[in-house]
């Protein structure tokens, strides 16, 4: 009866249970999933590490985080027939149409999303290659970036995490 | 007694002879009878060739096979009402096939017998056949059709075998809209097989308090003990925004509102109450466990 029934020893500890995602795909509905998931990792206690890597590099740029898109062409899952899903206008106005529906469920947008992943303590990496491949500097990234680092340096940093790519 | 014997054996050779004979008989009868037989054979196979081609037989087995299935697929009741139906089913036989209707039919699958010849046709070429009076009167008589079809589906007494159809149900294949999800509510109460009793409290199994208008601020510094954690003065700003946004929302605030709400920011959350900020700010604050991943 004296011991607290949620005893602090059984309490999840970020350094025992650690998850890497890779997140490699930049569109607006391609990156939520790794952003939600690492948010909701954090909250459960678990060490979360996030590396961005090719497109997913779009998501931790300053000049393209408010600009992602919904690319409905090749998504095997498109709401839209695919003869439509081409038309010019109809990834806008997917977009703008998945961006309400995030606004409805109370959901940040990406670059709040970092913050907040930043603030719980979500280590963010950017993609060195990525970074050369696309001709971008730390100064075009997110504050919230920890650093730029290469995918060796990404496995030897997030050692014994479950690593997941998205 | 050789007089006998020699009658005896003049007795077995006419008996002999006479087997004989009809064994000859037999003979001659097979021979004229074969090219019969096999004429008369050949004048059934043929038929029969021809009704296996045509698929009689495998219709004959359907038959069976539906025939099987109904008895397994239906009760005495139910093929009770069926030969109730009958009347009626060969009533719609009947107009079915009065010479029009089959007329009609044959019309339609000549039709489609050449299909292959018929052109794609657009938006504009519809239109454009529409002015043919031919094709006006049949869009006319589909319509009527249609609206038949309408009417037979209209609110009459709903039948206990289908799905009840309302006025305004769409056709099956159309989704209902979706009314919007309810705010995420906080965890449901836990049954009173699953409540731990501590310092005359119940709590849930993971620690949360079952009523929370059984919290004092006493039990959130004893509940913060035993969590490690040691109570400020900006944990209890923290708490008493948690505690009143849970009794004013009906929710309890996950670490975002918390954050927001009581301006004490996520990464600060995180120092606070540290690895799950929310949920450890609910269980001292006495509240249900906060639902949502964001």
């Amino acid at each position: 009866m004296s011991t607290f029934p949620f005893a602090r020893d059984e309490a999840p500890d970020p350094a025992k249970r650690r998850i890497a995602l890779i997140c490699a795909k930049g569109g607006l509905d391609e990156c939520y999933p790794v952003l939600i998931m690492a948010n909701a990792a954090r909250m459960t206690g678990i060490g979360t590490s996030v590396f961005f890597t090719f497109y997913g590099l779009d998501v931790v740029t300053e000049a393209r985080v408010e600009h992602l898109h919904v690319n409905l062409v090749g998504n095997p899952t498109s709401p839209l027939p695919p003869a439509l899903a081409g038309l010019p206008g109809m990834g806008s106005l997917t977009t703008s149409f998945m961006r309400k529906k995030l606004e409805e469920l109370d959901l940040p947008g990406p670059r709040e999303m970092i913050e907040m992943l930043s603030d719980s303590g979500c280590e963010l990496y950017a993609c060195e290659l990525a970074m050369r491949m696309f001709e971008r500097t730390p100064e075009d990234l997110l504050p919230q970036i920890r650093a730029v680092i290469t995918a060796t340096d990404f496995f030897e940093k997030t050692a014994g995490a479950d690593i997941i790519f998205v | 007694m050789d007089a006998e014997l020699v009658a005896r054996l003049d007795a077995l050779q006419r008996r002999l002879d006479y087997v004989v004979e009809r064994q000859r008989w037999t003979e001659s009868l097979i021979e004229e009878m074969t090219p019969v037989v096999r004429e008369a054979l050949t004048a059934v196979s043929g038929p029969l060739a021809a009704a296996e081609a045509r698929g009689w037989f495998a219709a004959a087995r359907e038959l069976g096979g539906l025939a099987d299935r109904l008895v397994e697929a239906y009760g005495p009741d139910q093929m009770h009402e069926l030969a109730d139906h009958l009347a009626r089913i060969f009533d719609t036989v009947k107009s079915f096939t009065r010479p029009e209707v089959l007329e009609l039919a044959q019309d339609a699958a000549e039709v489609l017998d050449h299909a292959d010849d018929v052109e794609p046709m657009g938006f504009s070429g519809a239109i454009r056949v529409m002015r043919d009076a031919e094709v006006q009167r049949g869009v006319a008589v589909a319509l009527e059709l249609l609206r038949h079809l309408g009417q037979a589906h209209e609110p009459g007494p709903p039948r206990p075998d289908a799905a009840p159809v309302s006025p305004g149900t769409p056709p099956p294949g159309v989704p209902r809209p979706v009314p919007r999800a309810p705010a995420p509510a906080s965890a449901p109460a836990p049954a009173a097989d699953e409540v731990v009793t501590w310092r005359g409290h119940a709590f849930t199994p993971e620690g949360f308090l079952v009523d929370p208008s059984t919290w004092t601020e006493e039990l959130a510094e004893q509940v913060a003990q035993a969590l490690g954690i040691a109570l400020t003065e900006e944990h209890w700003a923290v708490l008493r925004w948690a505690r009143a946004d849970y009794l004013d929302q009906g929710a309890s605030p996950n670490v975002r509102r918390v954050a927001a709400g009581s301006q004490v920011g996520i990464r600060r959350m995180y120092e606070l109450f540290p690895r799950t900020p929310g949920k450890t700010t609910a269980m001292i604050a006495g509240i249900p466990k906060p639902v949502g991943c964001v």
